[in-house]
């Protein structure tokens, strides 16, 4: 079992800002070195120095020592214009900008390429699905008569098309835009639907990107009483069977613990967890710990870990779900006297849990109040959340897991974000289904790679996630952590 | 021993200048050793750590030269004001 780490520290995008700057350096260096060879060649014919040889010539001088005068003046000359000369300064010059220009190209080349390749395969995931939108009518019979998954599993030649060929989510998520385009070229009334549906969510149409494209699909479906949220969200504390078990070892002793934590809470019905780990300094750390999908139905009901969540997440709008978790938070922060603490936060989440922390971490009105520093995601879809900079983000994704990809996109490579994936495709345990792929169990495996990488010192941007993020785990704990559990519920129209 | 000739401050500043201006190319190489710590890992950077070390040494051996030019200058300042 391995793993492939992008992004971080040790990754792409950090290398070659790093060459950047090392270009730069490089430069300047090389414009020193050329002002340098024009200094030293204009210290060179000294009016002083030729002086000096014509009174050595004098007989006053003695011929030995006008000989030793002449000499010297002669080597010191020599010995000013080679440091000058293509051996000294102007060769440094040369060889130092000849460097810094080769770095530059490369980086430069490197990015354009990168740009392009990613523009292409945009442009083909938009084309192939606008071909599939304007087929709609003929690819909707084959799937009614044999089922979606077999259509494309005859056509590939395989039993579990989606696991044997995973990028096939990335050529649909990543081609929405495409697909609406292609579906209102086949059907007129599609056409005037997706505008109405569009204008109930206040997107533009026909769809230009993915949030648009998933904000008119769930417009759509809000017409028709789908995927529908309104009222508001109840926060209860419940008691947390991790606070009766273990209250000494509640703080996750790694991230495979964390993993380990999460599966443990997926099993329990719209429940949020927040830990709280105090610190030397007499603050704490706090964790925010959400869960997975637990409704599939597309209405909405009084769990808000269901689909209504999940597509209004992704779709860039606002759900109960991240408002019931910070009032989880706000509550865990009050019981423990530290209301409106700035202490740090890590939001975790395994798939919708993803999706709603990454979420949290872009909102400015939660990140105003909790100073989020991490996050953690594992199955996610989270590429294309614009989580700050600022905030250090772990996404663990499973090659053959279908949900990290729905976005289409693959995670920033930056210095803040670390991707760790995992080729699942030959774990006994997987044994070649989609669903296990995608469970938090599996995704705990991963995590005790990455817990062994961080032990072994082998990739440099997993040890400076763990150094960074030390403080909430029970390493870097001041005593025993405080697991507090919420019951989260919509209520009002839906509630109960 | 006067030779009769003196030096004006122009010769005898000379060499001081030199080893100034060697002290900054030692800077600007302690600068470029700097370029070595790129946490990248792959042979390419492996390929650009070595480059930067021989433009490292390339540097420190013109500090050199501006040293030991400014020390010829020195003697020839000394050679002409006391023999």
């Amino acid at each position: 079992m391995t793993i492939d780490v992008q992004g971080g520290s040790g990754g792409l995008a950090v290398a070659l800002d790093d060459l950047t700057a090392a270009a730069r350096v490089l430069l300047a260096e090389a414009d020193a070195m050329g002002g340098l060879a024009l200094r030293l060649v204009a210290m060179a014919p000294s009016p002083e120095l030729v002086r000096i040889a014509l009174a050595a010539t004098l007989p006053a001088f003695g011929p030995r020592h006008g000989a030793e005068v002449l000499r010297a003046a002669a080597g010191a000359e020599w010995l000013l214009l080679r440091a000058a000369g293509p051996g000294g300064a102007a060769g440094r010059e040369l060889s130092l900008g000849s460097l810094a220009a080769v770095v530059q190209a490369s980086v430069e080349g490197y990015r354009s390429a990168e740009a392009g390749v990613s523009a292409s395969m945009s442009l083909g995931r938009q084309v192939v699905m606008a071909a599939a939108g304007a087929a709609w009518p003929v690819g909707l019979a084959a799937a009614l008569g044999l089922g979606a998954e077999a259509v494309v599993g005859e056509l590939l030649g395989t039993a579990d098309p989606l696991f044997e060929h995973p990028w096939l989510v990335d050529v649909v998520s990543g081609g929405l835009p495409g697909l609406a385009w292609g579906l209102t070229l086949s059907d007129p009334r599609l056409l005037a639907l997706g505008a109405v549906a569009a204008l109930a969510s206040g997107r533009p149409w026909p769809p230009g990107d993915y949030g648009s494209a998933v904000g008119a699909a769930t417009g759509a479906a809000s017409l028709g009483g789908l995927l529908r949220e309104s009222g508001t969200v109840r926060v209860t504390p419940v008691p947390s069977p991790a606070a009766s078990s273990a209250p000494s070892s509640a703080a996750p002793k790694g991230l495979a613990s964390l993993l380990r934590a999460q599966d443990e809470l997926s099993a329990m019905p719209a429940r949020v967890r927040v830990v709280e780990i105090p610190r030397r300094d007499g603050t704490s750390a706090w964790i925010v710990q959400l869960p997975g999908t637990q409704e599939w139905r597309p209405v909405a009901g009084a769990n808000p870990l269901d689909l209504t969540s999940d597509v209004r997440l992704m779709a860039g709008r606002s759900a109960l779900l991240t408002r019931g978790a910070a009032q989880a938070l706000d509550a865990a922060m009050a019981a423990s006297g530290r209301a409106g603490a700035p202490d740090p936060v890590m939001l975790t989440g395994h798939s919708l849990g993803g999706i709603a922390a990454a979420s949290m971490a872009c909102d400015a009105e939660f990140t105003r109040i909790h100073r989020v520093t991490h996050v953690v995601t594992a199955g996610s879809p989270v590429a294309r959340f614009p989580v700050p900079p600022e905030v250090s983000v772990l996404s663990l994704e499973h090659r053959q897991d279908a949900v990290p990809r729905l976005d289409g996109e693959r995670n920033p490579d930056r210095a803040s974000w670390v991707t760790v994936t995992r080729d699942v495709a030959r774990d006994r345990d997987v044994s070649g289904r989609l669903g296990v792929a995608h469970e938090v169990r599996e995704y705990a495996e991963t995590a005790e790679e990455v817990d062994a990488a961080v032990r072994e010192g082998t990739d440099a941007s997993l040890s400076d996630w763990a150094a960074g993020s030390r403080e909430f785990f029970a390493s870097g704990a001041e005593g025993p952590a405080v697991v507090r559990d919420y019951a989260v519920t919509r209520i009002g129209e839906h509630g109960r | 021993m006067n030779l009769g000739v003196n030096p004006s401050p122009e010769l005898s500043g000379r060499g001081r200048e030199l080893r100034l201006l060697g002290d900054q190319v030692r800077l600007g190489a302690r600068r470029l050793g700097g370029l070595v710590d790129l946490r990248w890992q792959s042979r390419a950077a492996e390929a650009f750590r070595a480059r930067v070390r021989h433009e490292t040494r390339e540097q420190l051996n013109l500090a050199d030269a501006l040293d030991e030019a400014a020390a010829a200058f020195d003697r020839l300042a000394a050679l002409v004001h006391g023999g």
